[in-house]
């Protein structure tokens, strides 16, 4: 057993103290940057959520008009424009989860984190940039199957970088790049 | 000038006061008179001789009251005219006596016995600073060293120290203050694997999936970036990202 003047010695405190809670076999590759299929499923959980999410909505204003019709008329949307909601959702959704604590909850089920160029958590437009080049383009993320450092179109573009970090951060303790 | 017998056979002449500037007259009037007495002593000597020795043929050898009152006064005289002590330190073998005498006595014995020591040491201790002569002439710090190599300091301590009642006097704030808590806790915690203890304790199916999930999918991962690079002309990937995880929650960004 480790002594605590070894303890000490070997870096002590901050020595791995936050991979604690992260479990024994993944601690060893924390931090490093993710791979497509970890990323890939994130963004299909994302997705799905706010599918989802447009379904229901589309759903509940079909109730609303055939329970109160004929007293209201809500017109229910077309596809077209539930996709339109969806790709605004889905942007501000992304914007506002990599701006404070990095991760979606697709992210964060896969264990993924979004982190500026510098490692640090994004700023809000930097964050609002990525999400809507992400969902601009979504194919971009195939980059990351042949890019020597996992990376996608978008992170070449904003240099920014996804890694695996499967310890809770509340987003009051993650240091930031933008200007506070 | 007075001219004393002290004894049938002696004349003392003393000697006459030194005036200052008697000279000349003195001078010769004193070689006279010193001649003129030793002519008579020496008259008188021999006719105390001539005396004595007709007394002594009459009435036999002298008497114990004669020599009670002859011998004290010749010693007296003799005595008087001579340094005693210069004579005897000239002629006498002190060593020699003093060897002899220490030989035939027990000198240890005779201190033990006559001499007051308690007051003599007493006499002799209030007399001298024995502190200052002690700080003085003594190499303190190898009398120091010789007895420390003597003794089992720390056996001493243990036999003859209350530990107990001594480190319950400590003042144990101050220690602990600078005692680092927090990272003992930290050491502890991770020495216990505390999280994977709360884990095992509180986590359920969901965050078994979780982790099952994401492991699996690092393994994904893993495989696929392996096959890409097998397909692709180049060796492995660099996957060092920029900042540690931990940089998340307290970096140069600050």
């Amino acid at each position: 057993m480790t002594s605590f003047g070894q303890w000490r010695a070997a870096g002590g405190a901050g020595h791995l103290s936050e991979d604690l809670s992260v479990p024994e076999p993944a601690r060893a590759f924390q931090g490093e940057r993710a791979g497509f299929t970890s990323r890939f499923l994130a963004a299909v959980i994302d997705v799905s959520l706010v599918a989802l999410l447009m379904i229901g909505v589309w759903f509940t204003l079909v109730i609303v008009q055939a329970i109160f019709t004929p007293g209201v008329n809500i017109d229910a949307p077309t596809m077209g424009t539930l996709i339109l909601w969806g790709y605004i959702f889905t942007t501000l959704y992304w914007m506002f989860a990599w701006a404070n604590t990095g991760r979606s909850l697709g992210g964060w089920v896969m264990g993924v984190r979004v982190v500026s160029p510098r490692g640090h958590r994004l700023g809000f437009f930097y964050a609002l940039l990525r999400s809507g080049f992400c969902v601009a383009f979504p194919f971009g993320l195939l980059w990351a199957l042949v890019s020597k450092r996992n990376r996608s179109v978008q992170d070449l573009v904003l240099r920014t970088n996804v890694i695996y970090d499967w310890a809770l951060r509340p987003p009051s303790l993650l240091s930031s790049d933008s200007p506070k | 000038m007075e001219f004393t017998i002290v004894s049938r056979d002696v004349i003392v002449v003393p000697s006459a006061p030194e005036e200052p500037g008697a000279t000349g007259v003195l001078a010769g009037m004193r070689m006279v008179l010193g001649a003129a007495a030793e002519v008579m002593g020496a008259a008188a000597v021999a006719a105390g001789s001539a005396a004595f020795s007709a007394l002594e043929a009459v009435a036999g050898p002298p008497t114990a009251a004669v020599l009670d009152r002859v011998v004290p006064t010749a010693t007296q005289a003799v005595v008087e005219r001579m340094n005693i002590t210069t004579v005897v330190v000239d002629n006498v073998d002190l060593r020699a006596i003093v060897m002899q005498a220490l030989q035939r006595l027990d000198l240890t014995e005779i201190v033990v016995q006559r001499v007051d020591l308690k007051r003599v040491v007493e006499a002799a201790l209030d007399s001298i600073d024995l502190t200052e002569i002690v700080l003085q002439r003594v190499d303190l710090e190898r009398v120091v060293d010789a007895a420390l190599d003597q003794l089992d300091l720390t056996e001493l301590v243990e036999q003859r120290v209350d530990i107990d009642a001594l480190v319950a006097t400590v003042d144990l704030e101050p220690i602990i203050d600078r005692l680092p808590i927090v990272e003992i806790a930290e050491y502890v915690i991770e020495m216990v694997d505390l999280p994977a203890i709360i884990r095992q304790s509180t986590g359920g199916v969901a965050s078994d999936a979780i982790d099952a999930v994401r492991l699996r999918s690092y393994a994904t991962d893993v495989a696929v970036a392996r096959i890409v690079d097998r397909v692709l002309p180049r060796r492995g990937r660099d996957l060092e990202a920029p900042g540690d995880p931990e940089s998340l929650s307290g970096g140069d960004a600050k």
